[in-house]
């Protein structure tokens, strides 16, 4: 019970398949006030699945979700209203310009004016968006997109940050300031659900990990834990070894390797 | 390399240059264009040929302009009629042919030359081993293949129809030789102009003003180009035949403008030579048509600077030479964050607009419930002053109204699909959307359908038509409204299109027949219903059993609206 009380996020039995792949198997997990919470996995492994799931953009076969108390699939405006989510893929009106999206934003979110354009931007200047404020968004790289959408989710001071993949496509700097976006949010009282398929990521940002594979948890717990589970393992166990081998990896990785040796060497 | 191996790799260029022709003139609807591509692996060769053939029948039409004037000259000549009065109607429509022919191809042209220009097409080109010889050669049969079929109809539909009509060889050869000079002007200043406008809609300038402002003249050039050529010309035909006939007083006027305006290389030069040899020699001194050689002899010498300069940007662009001018692009800094909130609805209409003026698609949807309006008015200049005229005229109008309701809502419909992801993420109230959808609507659909009415103040039969218009415009709501619910109810709420894909978009095309085939079906039961009464009764009858009709629709509606979109509820 003592997990209700301090969750902002819980996932309970949570379920999905898509017509022959069972992307999310009775998935439970939960988060925290002021934690950042890492869903690690590689490729296909089902966390964008599960981050759809949450936000109730996809309808779960079975298993509970709570957000800030409530559920997703009636809840939703107002979930949205206190959450922020940053998408794998920035579909994020490549006909629009940022001034113009953020505008939208901040209207529909019906945000106060003043404070918001204060606030945006300091965070374009922190990410060194702010020359292409006026520029089509189809016209922007890859990294100053996902820079627009991550900005768009923060805009409204939400208490959850979901983010899938959102360093994807960032320079070293504003991998930088993102990372200390995150941590400010945190202190600030907000929680983060992190989603990455690189472990170093995982190890840097996260308060807790929890890695996923075909859909199931397969290990969860601080660094630390996970780190003595490695070492469980083995003594020149490192934790991309047991990131491997959690996640049915550690074997095929060799014989691929071994392959490209001969074909390359 | 021989020459036909070169030939078979031009064709994989042109295919490149045609999908970047595409892509340049879909503007940020770039993905759809990729998407029909995905489903449907012939796209590109269908559009390649729809494009080429509709060029050729185009052409093919227009031809009856000079040709019917070659009978009325024979008949003219024979009826006494002023051999300056001929030749100077001659010339002139002549040469009008000349121009339509010219501006055709700029208008089907530049859809598949553009790419030639914009996307470095010859760029993977230059990785591969060619010589520079090679290469310049590959360019050269790429644009020959963009043009083939139009350069081919350009150059021979003329004096084949010629040769047809008149039956003499010096005529034929005559127009022969002028339809060459024409070819070789339209298709040097369709390169330069592509090379023009290609620097203009380049996609990282997508965005500004001038690059909107080329798309959506192209449009309604293009529009009126192809209204042109399917209506225009059956009309111009009985109009302008009979002017033969019809002598005017002030002949001194018209001999002088034959040697001045002859002048003129392009188009008249050869438009008066032409109508000279049409009406013969016995009839006009050599020495007439003197001005008229002088003009052509000018145009070869334009024709052959142009060659050159074409030739060379072919060159500059094979060989990647392009001037990549650096762009101008506008540098924000902070203090141009001025964040303006307004209320949720306005937000989507605000977005909608600056949407909708940098997509061709969206732009499309919303001229065509301005232009097809338009369209009874143009068939009928002059519908009677009866009642009973104005009967077909709403029948038409009607079913127009209808249409670009349809196609309107279809267009908003389709808008939002780039920017899913930031939808899903926001607290939309779906509600608000919708309204948002129904106001455009409400805007569009009665201003494009009564704006023609101005066409017919004063007359005596102004007000019925008014009233009927104001009517069909009521329809073309109710219609809107009910494709965007219907719509909505088959795929789902706009807000999850994307996300919700495989939950919702099963049975897509089966969904999308439905939709179709229940609109057709109410737009018959609603055509044939509105007609029947309106055959059968005055007009003040007619209105008084229609709009309340309308009503009741109009309140049945706005009650499903507000069942599917309930207003939401307060928390607190
Ligand atoms: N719309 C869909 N239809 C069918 N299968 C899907 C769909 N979306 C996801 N899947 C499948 O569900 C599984 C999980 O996908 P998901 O996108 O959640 O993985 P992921 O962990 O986010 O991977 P990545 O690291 O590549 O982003 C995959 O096997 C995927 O193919
Ligand atoms: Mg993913």
């Amino acid at each position: 019970m003592e997990n209700i009380e301090h969750a902002l996020l819980d996932v309970k039995s949570l379920s999905k398949s898509f017509e022959n792949v069972q992307a999310v198997d009775n998935l439970s997990f939960h988060i925290r006030k002021g934690e950042i919470y890492g869903l690690l996995g590689p490729n296909g492994a089902g966390k964008t699945t599960t981050i759809k799931l949450i936000l109730g953009l996809l309808e779960a076969d079975a298993g509970d979700i709570s957000v800030l108390g409530l559920n997703p699939e009636t809840d939703e405006v107002e979930i949205k209203n206190r959450i922020g989510y940053v998408s794998e893929e920035p579909l994020i009106y490549k006909s629009l310009t940022p001034k113009e999206l953020f505008n939208f934003i901040a209207s529909i979110r019906k945000l106060d004016g003043e404070k918001v354009s204060k606030k945006l931007a300091e965070y374009l200047e922190g990410l060194s968006a702010i020359e292409y404020y006026e520029r089509l968004i189809s016209t922007l790289s890859r990294g100053n997109k996902q820079k627009v959408q991550i900005i768009a989710a923060i805009l409204h001071d939400p208490e959850i940050l979901i983010m899938d993949e959102p360093l994807a496509g960032l320079d070293a700097k504003s991998v930088r300031v993102v990372k200390e976006i995150i941590e400010l949010h945190t202190k600030r009282g907000g929680s983060v659900l992190f989603s990455t398929h690189i472990m170093e990521i995982a190890e840097d940002i996260c308060d807790r990990i929890g890695i996923i594979n075909n859909g199931k948890l397969v290990a969860e717990g601080d660094f630390e834990e996970l780190r003595q589970r490695a070492n469980a393992i083995g003594d020149d166990v490192d934790l991309e070894d047991i990131f491997l081998k959690l996640t049915d990896q550690d074997e095929s990785i060799n014989g691929i390797i071994e392959k490209l040796r001969t074909t390359m060497l | 390399m021989n020459n036909k191996e070169l030939f078979k790799i031009s064709k994989y260029v042109y295919a490149e240059s045609f999908l970047q022709s595409q892509l340049d003139m879909s503007g940020t609807s770039v993905s759809s264009v990729m998407e029909k591509m995905e489903k449907n692996k012939r796209y590109i060769k269908n559009q390649v040929i729809f494009t080429k053939i509709i060029m050729v029948l185009y052409v093919s039409f227009l031809i009856l302009l000079p040709i019917t004037g070659y009978m009325q000259i024979e008949k003219a000549i024979n009826e006494g009629i002023s051999i300056t009065w001929i030749l100077f109607l001659g010339g002139v429509i002549n040469g009008g042919y000349f121009l339509f022919q010219f501006a055709y191809l700029l208008m089907f042209g530049m859809f598949s030359s553009t790419g030639l220009f914009t996307g470095n097409i010859f760029d993977w080109l230059s990785t591969l081993p060619f010589k520079k010889k090679e290469m310049n050669k590959i360019g050269i049969m790429t644009l020959f293949r963009v043009i083939d079929a139009q350069f081919i109809a350009l150059m021979l539909i003329f004096p084949l129809a010629t040769a047809i009509f008149t039956k003499s060889i010096i005529i034929t050869l005559i127009s022969l030789g002028i339809s060459t000079l024409n070819t070789i002007f339209s298709f040097n200043v369709l390169i330069i102009l592509s090379k023009k406008f290609a620097s203009v809609i380049k996609g990282a300038e997508a965005n500004a003003k001038g690059s909107n402002l080329t798309r959506i003249l192209f449009l309604v050039g293009y529009l009126a180009t192809t209204m042109f050529a399917v209506l225009g010309i059956q009309f111009l035909i009985p109009i302008i035949n009979p002017l033969y006939f019809q002598e005017p007083t002030n002949l001194a006027l018209f001999e002088s403008l034959n040697k001045w305006i002859g002048l003129v290389p392009f188009p008249l030069s050869g438009g008066y030579l032409l109508t000279s040899f049409l009406v013969g020699f016995d009839n006009i001194s050599f020495l007439q048509i003197l001005p008229y050689l002088a003009g052509l002899a000018i145009f070869a010498l334009i024709d052959y600077l142009l060659l050159k300069k074409s030739l060379k940007i072919m060159n500059d662009v094979i060989i990647s030479r392009i001037d990549s001018k650096t762009q101008k692009f506008k540098v924000s800094t902070v203090s141009d964050v001025s964040i303006t909130v307004v209320s949720p609805i306005k937000a989507f209409i605000k977005r909608d607009k600056s949407m909708i003026l940098r997509d061709i698609q969206s732009i499309i949807f919303i001229l065509f419930p301005f232009i097809l309006p338009w369209v009874p008015f143009f068939l009928a200049l002059e519908p009677g002053t009866g009642f009973d005229e104005i009967d077909g005229f709403g029948i038409i109008g009607l079913i127009y109204c209808i249409m670009g309701s349809i196609m309107i809502i279809m267009g908003l419909s389709s808008i939002e699909k780039t920017g899913t992801t930031i939808n899903a993420s926001l607290p939309i109230i779906v509600r608000d959307q919708v309204k948002a959808r129904i106001k455009w609507a409400f805007v569009i659909i009665p201003l494009g359908t009564l704006l023609p009415v101005i066409m017919h103040i004063g007359k005596p039969f102004f007000w019925d038509i008014l009233v009927i218009q104001v009517l069909i415009a009521i329809v073309g709501l109710l219609f809107g409204t009910f494709t965007l619910l219907l719509r909505i109810r088959l795929f789902g709420k706009m807000k999850n299109k994307y996300t919700l894909a495989n939950v919702k978009f099963r049975y897509k095309i089966a969904k999308n027949v439905l939709l179709f085939a229940l609109d057709l079906i109410l737009m018959i039961v609603i055509v044939v219903g509105f007609v029947s009464q309106l055959t059968s009764r005055d007009i003040v009858e007619f209105t008084l059993i229609i709009f309340p009709i309308e009503l009741v629709l109009a309140f049945s509606l706005y009650f499903v609206y507000n069942k599917m979109f309930p207003r939401p509820r307060k928390l607190d």
